[in-house]
């Protein structure tokens, strides 16, 4: 064996770095920051760029070595979702132009949505990251990738004031004002936090994906394609979201409580795409990729004593499609905010960062993913035969009014083709009812008075 | 006695099972899944999920008819 002059205790990765401010290249050694960001995906990022922006030390961690990979996701984002969070697209990650989306029923026939919400982009996650990670640290964030957390720090009362974390094999501790759990479904702040982050399998579903390169014969590249059906993707959907030339992440998405030996996510993914030699017999894989899916539309409480929750972490991602790069960094642009207001304030208790939680939910995105939920629960107790005759039925504009939980079109829609789907929609309206008591009650109205009519004639 | 195996050639590492896990017993610690067997309630939750089936109740472990699966939480 060969020797190695030196002394292994000589290496520096434990040494505090010289000349230079903490964080600027990992070293496991203490420090102190007034905000801590645990996890780098959109969320943590963006929360790092908006905290750092306020002119608080902010250091962020990621167990992995590089950000961005590998990926749980299907890359798409909105045009308008970048706009709302100052992202600029860019040729570099934005790949695949996409300008409407088609939503199969299980015989092929299809329903297409297009119009001003339906653009976006497909993007290549791992480029993407690195250019939210180059806003963060250019607003002054530092960030330490290969930095597991193991523990959290909370001082006597309970409140969180950093993690202990593991660079290189070596422990160390990190304090923090406030610390951001931005790290995904399996977020071990919340869990350590005390916050109710259990994923049911009610309420979360098995994601499975292959990017693929030499896809053909897709409908329409411009377009991403959801397949539905029962014996595609139970209670969840097939997907194919163009990502450049004859490129796309082909991937599925079934609700964790159907899944079984011979019907698992892959098992399902892989036979839907046998079933296509058309689309698949000159492709081959470039990625594999899995996740879990929190479609619950949000964990109970998100903030606890000197800990916020985002993005996955916090089960924000939308309960219809699944998607949750937006919502993720919207959520942290709120967070940023109230919790900069709470830290101006040398106040980071629950109560003082609960705007987060009110303005989310009330204002933005949490008040339509909250109605979509119960779609979700509806959508589930489709048949096929009921999905064959809704894409008879809609069009793509009904369809995206759901999409923003504008949901009496759909259900009047329903009724007038449907009388036979009188108890289940009766069932559906009351549970949404429960949510909208005030709002749009003229709309429900007229759906009570269809409802009646359509029970008369059943019975 | 393991109660859940873990197929390491077979995990993606995608940490979904941490989602599902009541009793905080898995972690994934860099891209390596780790089950912490003490606490785990064998409920088989995180096996239900897994979208690549490298979860399976460990070997011995079924076998017991004393220690059969505690399904606790299937809702």
């Amino acid at each position: 064996m060969a020797t190695i002059k030196g002394d292994p205790g000589d290496t520096v990765t434990d040494k505090p770095l010289r000349n230079l401010p903490p964080g600027t290249i990992p070293r496991a050694v203490d420090a102190e920051v007034d905000v801590l960001v645990v996890g780098l995906g959109p969320g943590g990022l963006v929360a790092a760029r908006d905290f750092a922006k306020q002119g608080f030390r902010v250091l962020g961690i990621d167990r992995k070595q590089e950000l961005g990979a590998p990926k749980r996701c299907a890359e798409g984002v909105s045009d308008e979702g970048l706009a709302h969070c100052g992202v600029q697209p860019d040729p570099a990650w934005a790949y695949g132009r996409i300008e409407g989306a088609a939503l199969y029923a299980p015989s092929g026939k299809r329903v297409v949505l297009q119009g001003p919400g339906t653009t976006g982009w497909v993007v290549e996650r791992k480029i993407f990251e690195k250019h939210l990670a180059r806003d963060a640290i250019l607003a002054g964030a530092k960030l330490m990738p290969k930095t597991q957390a193991v523990a959290l720090l909370k001082d006597a009362a309970g409140a969180v004031k950093g993690i202990r974390a593991s660079f290189m094999g070596k422990e160390f501790e990190i304090r923090a004002r406030l610390t951001i759990g931005a790290d995904g479904i399996d977020s071990m702040v919340g869990k350590w936090s005390g916050l109710r982050t259990l994923n049911r399998v009610r309420d979360y579903h098995a994601g499975f994906q292959y990017e693929m390169v030499g896809v053909e014969n897709v409908p329409e590249w411009k377009w991403l394609h959801l397949y539905f059906g029962n014996d595609v993707a139970p209670n969840g959907y097939a997907w194919i979201f163009p990502k450049g030339d004859r490129v796309a992440n082909v991937g599925i998405g079934i609700l964790a409580k159907e899944s079984a030996w011979g019907r698992r996510a892959q098992d399902h993914l892989d036979r839907w795409i046998e079933s296509h030699p058309d689309m698949f017999r000159n492709a081959s894989v470039t990625e594999i990729n899995g996740s879990g899916i929190p479609v619950s539309s949000r964990v109970p409480a998100p903030v606890a004593d000197g800990v916020m929750l985002v993005g996955d972490a916090a089960q924000l991602v939308n309960p219809i499609h699944g998607g949750g790069i937006i919502i993720a960094m919207r959520a942290a642009m709120i967070a940023a905010r109230v919790g900069g207001e709470a830290l101006r304030r040398n106040d980071a208790s629950a109560a003082a960062l609960q705007p987060y939680v009110d303005e989310y939910w009330t204002k933005d995105e949490g008040a339509v993913t909250e109605k979509l939920l119960r779609l979700r629960y509806f959508t589930e107790h489709l048949s096929d035969k009921d999905f064959e005759r809704l894409a008879e039925i809609l069009d793509g504009d009904v369809v995206l009014e759901l999409t923003e939980a504008r949901f009496p079109t759909f259900v009047k829609l329903m009724l007038r083709h449907f009388p036979k789907m009188a108890p289940l929609v009766r069932k559906y309206m009351l549970a949404v009812r429960q949510m909208e008591e005030e709002r749009a009650k003229r709309d429900w109205d007229e759906v009570d008075e269809l409802l009646a009519a359509a029970e008369a004639k059943l019975a | 006695m393991a109660k859940v195996d873990v197929d390491h050639g077979r995990c993606i590492s995608c940490a979904g099972c941490v989602g599902v896990c009541p009793v905080d017993t898995i972690q994934l610690q860099g891209e390596h899944l780790v089950i912490d067997q003490g606490p785990c309630i064998n409920c088989g939750l995180c096996i239900q999920f897994c979208p690549v089936g490298a979860l399976e109740q460990g070997a011995d472990y079924g076998a017991d008819p004393e220690r059969r699966p505690l399904r606790v939480i299937t809702v």
